[in-house]
């Protein structure tokens, strides 16, 4: 009789490198923790993390031991993750760390068990690359690109089916109606809450990374028809029946309804391709002798407790966006709450020849994406009407263009210009723009920290072009970041639109209009600054 | 030294391909087709047709919402005539709200055509947005070349609007839309009237009335506009032809359709220039019993004004039928001011003596001995009190007005609100009839508004606060109401110019909220 010796773990080093690692990585890791958390379509994250781990800790349990790899290999799996936290730390941008961590857990691994429990769980280490945003603002891009593609699907199918209206950016215009197509009807926040879902779905099953890649395709076409559908629902529902589920809780109903459909759907989508491509190891489970339902779970090999985990898990993170939203609401953004209180008299009633025509305060909820409150002055010369806003708080440099362009409008030309006030050049970002009705928009903003400091714009930005974004997003991304954390700020705006085009003074008494502004607000900003009324808001 | 793994099986896998290289490569090609080959071959007879049934769901979905999706883009270029149309229906039945959306959309997919912008210029206008709507049809109809006619004529009509031009300019102008219109509505009743307004306004009546006769021609509702020409012209025989043959043509328009409004109501006063008030009256009075939101009301009272007017100008010495005409086109006007203003100064027309005055006054005192027309007399003769420093006799005879007929209080309120808006105010008058009329409703925000503006204009600062306050409780929406209190803000010690302002942003909203469709 021959035994065979399994190489113990160190178990030293087991507790040693996820400290070393925790305290290497951990400032950085909060701060992109924090921005994940921010973001409502990563809200599902600790949720996710936290599955992962699980799954991991019990394939490593059931499966194990495995045999560690090598003190060298170990230590080469090492160096990335340190290089990228090195270039996290010299940048100061978070995003390198995140990716470092990630190749940091994959070291782990391999010193756990090497490559063999590599091999075993390889799909749980691709599937945390999920929680690590696109570079560039891409996901932001991404965002909008899937509002206008539920929009516009939707209108042609609305068409089709004879309902008459007007799309304007991501607005469906009926006569004596609109709805707006959020970014949740979209589907954005499902997705990524789906992709989440289906990597962990993959997990459970052991369906491959080539099936759960094609899962996860499968699951943004369904998510995709199924919000085009939800829209076409809430549309038809209202004009034909006078059923309101546009707002409120019919429409959370909707999403409930629509994204169980989405579950269903994936998983009908599984069985397809296991009936199209079928697993190798399928073969291997059916076992025709057996008979009857909990006969068949057994035959599959797979505990019934993992099918009962694996249905919460996708259940959790496919509704984790509901689920988070009242935790983030009792724990609320860093910027929550940071208030500025504006009144008509904060600018003058006359200012380089524009006449104050009105003033109006909008307050939204804790955490909207427009900001918790606008206030907006009119402003009128000549022919010319101007709405001069301050929005916010913002967690960070917010791009107006993204707004407009879900408005409707076509970026023309986006600029910066820098504007000299005593102390402080402040650069103030300028849109061109032109919607398909043939108006022309002009808008010039600033985003104004607390101490009414101006926070410079990003090399990367909606309406650049591409080589300009590729080369200006490269170099944001390689130059150390100036500010530590720019905290709450507002964006200042002015926004003119006429039906025939500016001329070059009209563009330049607006931007005048707007640099007086700021000189106002920064003086008053300055001396008052914003203040914090924490999470009781 | 050991080597790592990854260098120790690079290594194999060198040197085992360097055994025969063209194995290698063999085995390297073949071995991954081999193995799909057996794996189809092993799906194919292994494959469990449960999960076909657990598939087909998202299969079916997936294939109709593809196909929809698919059918639907293929399809999403086709509806522009389908729209065409709907905006063309909603136009013509005044929705503009729906034209709007349905216009827009032509436009927006790249369908704009002249006919497309002029309409969308017409359908914004209607909906208050002027600025685009005007852009649109100033790139349609320019100042200096022709362009699209339609936009020219709706230009040239604008231009023609006022009585007069403001400068020669603006006559050229209106002459250069009218020429570029020339083209397609040369023979149209639209642009020859047009042409005729505009030789009124250059001065030239004679070439005027040539392109108003041939309009109405066209059009035998423009008759009487031609008749009222020739009367302006002081051709009489002529205006009377006119105004026969528009009383003809009304009539028989009248007689196929009785509940053709516009032409009762064009008939009323063609009856009216004729001198056949009481014709014009029982046409318009059944217009009113048809239809009581159609301004038939208002018009029983301009006919009942022209009759006064008539006959004061033929110096008639029986103030009795006056006095009716007047109640009458109260009645049907409560809020005529001209009617209102006529009563204040009954007996007191330009060219009236103390004797002719002393005559009205006795004559609507013995109204009220012999209780004919008596609250409306008893309103006159307590307004002519206030004028007089009568107090005690104005407040009587107000009190008695009230008292006779309810509907008094509303004409004393608006006689006050004539009487502090007149060119010359008489505010004391006008507030002596407002604290009348409250001592009995006290309650009315109307009455409370009225009183408030009056005081505003005395300068009353703190009362005139304490009246608006109460009348904005009730009536948040007018916009003089909030005007006066800005004033009052301004005025009052001291001063509340953030309220003031405030006051005034809303007034502007509101007129402007007002003004859009």
């Amino acid at each position: 009789m021959s035994t065979t010796r399994v190489p113990q773990v160190d178990r030293k080093s087991i507790l040693l490198v996820p400290l070393a690692a925790s305290v290497a990585f951990g400032p950085y890791l909060v701060e992109f923790g924090q921005r994940l958390w921010m973001a409502d379509h990563y809200s599902f994250f600790p949720l996710f993390l936290g599955l992962l781990g699980y799954f991991g800790f019990q394939s490593w349990r059931e499966e194990g031991p495995y045999r560690p790899s090598l003190a060298m290999t170990t230590c080469l799996k090492w160096v990335l993750p340190a290089l990228l936290l090195g270039v996290a730390i010299w940048l100061r941008r978070p995003w390198f760390a995140g990716v470092g961590f990630v190749f940091a857990v994959r070291a782990f691994i391999y010193q756990l068990g090497g490559r063999e429990f590599f091999r075993s769980i390889r799909l749980i280490w691709y599937a945390l690359w999920i929680c690590v945003p696109l570079p560039f603002n891409l996901d932001r891009s991404l965002i909008q690109q899937m509002q206008h593609f539920a929009s516009t699907t939707a209108s042609w199918v609305l068409d089709l089916f004879g309902y008459r209206h007007l799309l304007t950016g991501v607005l469906l215009n009926f006569p004596g109606r609109a709805f707006e197509v959020e970014e949740a009807c979209s589907g954005v926040h499902s997705l990524f809450a789906s992709l989440a879902g289906v990597a962990i779905y993959g997990v459970v099953f052991k369906r491959g990374l080539l099936r759960t890649c094609g899962l996860l395709v499968a699951a943004v076409f369904w998510v995709l028809l199924m919000n085009i559908a939800r829209i076409l629902l809430v549309v038809i529902a209202e004009i034909d029946f006078g059923i309101p589920l546009a707002d409120g809780l019919p429409h959370e109903l909707t999403g409930y309804v629509i994204f169980g459909l989405v579950v269903l759907l994936v998983i009908s989508t599984d069985r397809l391709l296991m009936f199209l491509l079928p697993q190798r190891s399928e073969f291997r489970r059916r076992d025709p002798r057996v008979a009857g339902p909990l006969a068949k779970l057994e035959a599959l090999k797979v505990p019934v407790k993992t099918y009962l985990l694996s249905g919460v898990s996708v259940f959790l993170l496919l509704f984790g966006f509901w689920l988070v939203r009242p935790v983030k609401a009792a724990v609320p953004l860093r910027v929550s709450g940071t208030r500025l209180t504006l009144g008509r008299d904060d600018l003058l009633q006359t200012i380089n020849g524009w006449q104050l025509a009105s003033f109006d305060v909008v307050e939204r909820d804790v955490g909207d994406i427009n900001g918790e409150v606008s206030y907006t002055w009119v402003f009128e010369k000549g022919g010319l009407s101007s709405t001069v806003a301050v929005d916010g708080p913002f967690g960070a440099w917010h791009d107006l263009g993204g707004c407009y362009v879900g408005a409707g409008w076509e970026l023309t030309k986006v600029a910066d210009v820098r504007l000299d006030f005593p102390g402080e050049k402040v650069i103030g970002s300028e849109l061109e723009m032109e919607d398909s009705a043939g108006q022309y928009g002009h808008v010039f903003f600033s985003v104004l920290q607390q101490d009414g400091t101006s926070v410079p714009p990003p090399a990367v930005r909606i309406g650049g072009t591409g080589g300009a974004m590729l080369q200006g997003g490269l170099g944001s991304l390689l130059t150390p970041r100036k500010d530590e954390d720019v905290g709450a700020v507002f964006c200042v705006q002015a926004f003119c639109k006429v039906p025939l085009g500016f001329s070059r003074v009209e563009r330049e008494q607006h931007r005048d209009l707007l640099a007086a502004v700021l000189s106002m607000l920064r003086g008053r900003l300055s001396t008052v600054g914003l203040q914090a009324e924490g999470a009781s808001k | 030294m050991k080597m790592p793994r990854f260098i120790r099986r690079w290594r194999h896998n060198r040197d085992r391909l360097r055994r025969s290289p063209l194995s290698g490569f063999w085995r390297n090609v073949a071995t991954p087709f081999q193995r799909g080959w057996r794996w189809i071959n092993e799906a194919r007879t292994k494959r469990s047709y449960q999960n076909l049934w657990w598939g087909l769901p998202a299969l079916i979905i997936a294939l109709i919402g593809v196909g929809l999706g698919v059918l639907a883009s293929v399809r999403a270029s086709d509806h522009s005539k389908v729209y065409r149309q709907l905006a063309i229906q909603s136009y013509q039945e005044g929705d503009f709200k729906s034209a709007r959306v349905f216009l827009e959309r032509i436009y927006r997919d790249g369908d704009n055509g002249n006919e497309v912008t002029f309409f969308l210029a017409s359908t914004l206008d209607g909906q208050g947005e002027s600025q685009r709507a005007n852009a649109m049809v100033d790139s349609l109809s320019p100042d200096s070349s022709v362009g699209y006619p339609d936009a020219h004529l709706l230009k040239a009509k604008i231009l023609l609007a006022p009585t007069a031009f403001k400068s020669k300019s603006e006559a050229e102008r209106a002459f250069h839309h009218l020429d570029a219109a020339q083209s397609k509505f040369r023979s149209s009743a639209d642009w020859l009237s047009l042409k005729g307004k505009f030789y009124l306004m250059v001065n030239q009546p004679e070439q005027a009335v040539r392109y108003l006769r041939e309009a109405a021609k066209r059009d035998p509702n423009l008759l009487y506009e031609v008749g009222m020409v020739y009367k302006k012209l002081g051709r009489g025989e002529e205006a009377s032809d006119q105004l026969d043959l528009a009383h003809d043509h009304f009539k028989g328009q009248l007689a196929s359709d009785t509940r053709n409004h516009s032409a009762r109501m064009n008939l009323g006063s063609v009856l009216s220039e004729q001198g056949h008030f009481d014709q014009a009256f029982e046409v318009l009075t059944e217009g009113l019993s048809l239809d009581q939101d159609a301004g038939f009301g208002e018009a029983i009272a301009r006919v009942c004004l022209t009759q006064y007017k008539l006959l004061l100008a033929a110096d008639d010495t029986n103030p009795v039928l006056r006095l009716k005409l007047l109640r009458n086109a109260l009645k049907y006007d409560r809020n005529s001011a001209e009617a209102v203003r006529l009563l204040a100064f009954f007996g007191e027309e330009a060219g009236s003596t103390p004797e002719t005055q002393k005559v009205a006054n006795d004559f609507l005192e013995s109204m009220v001995a012999t209780g004919t027309e008596s609250p409306i007399a008893h309103l006159a003769l307590g307004s002519k009190a206030w004028k007089a420093g009568n107090q005690a006799d104005a407040t009587f005879h107000l009190q008695r007005a009230y008292k006779s007929e309810p509907g008094m209080v509303v004409l004393a309120n608006n006689l006050a609100w004539v009487l502090a808006h007149q060119s010359e105010p008489d505010l004391e008058q006008a507030l002596g009839i407002m604290n009348t009329l409250l001592v009995d409703h006290p309650n009315i925000p109307h009455f409370r508004d009225t009183r408030g503006q009056i005081l505003t204009k005395m300068g009353r600062w703190s009362e005139a606060l304490d009246d608006l306050e109460y009348a904005l409780r009730n009536l948040p929406k007018v916009p003089e109401i909030h005007s006066a209190l800005a004033t009052v803000y301004l005025n009052i010690s001291p001063a509340r110019p953030k309220l003031a302002q405030k006051h005034q942003m809303l007034e502007k909203a509101i007129r402007a909220a007002s003004s859009t469709y």
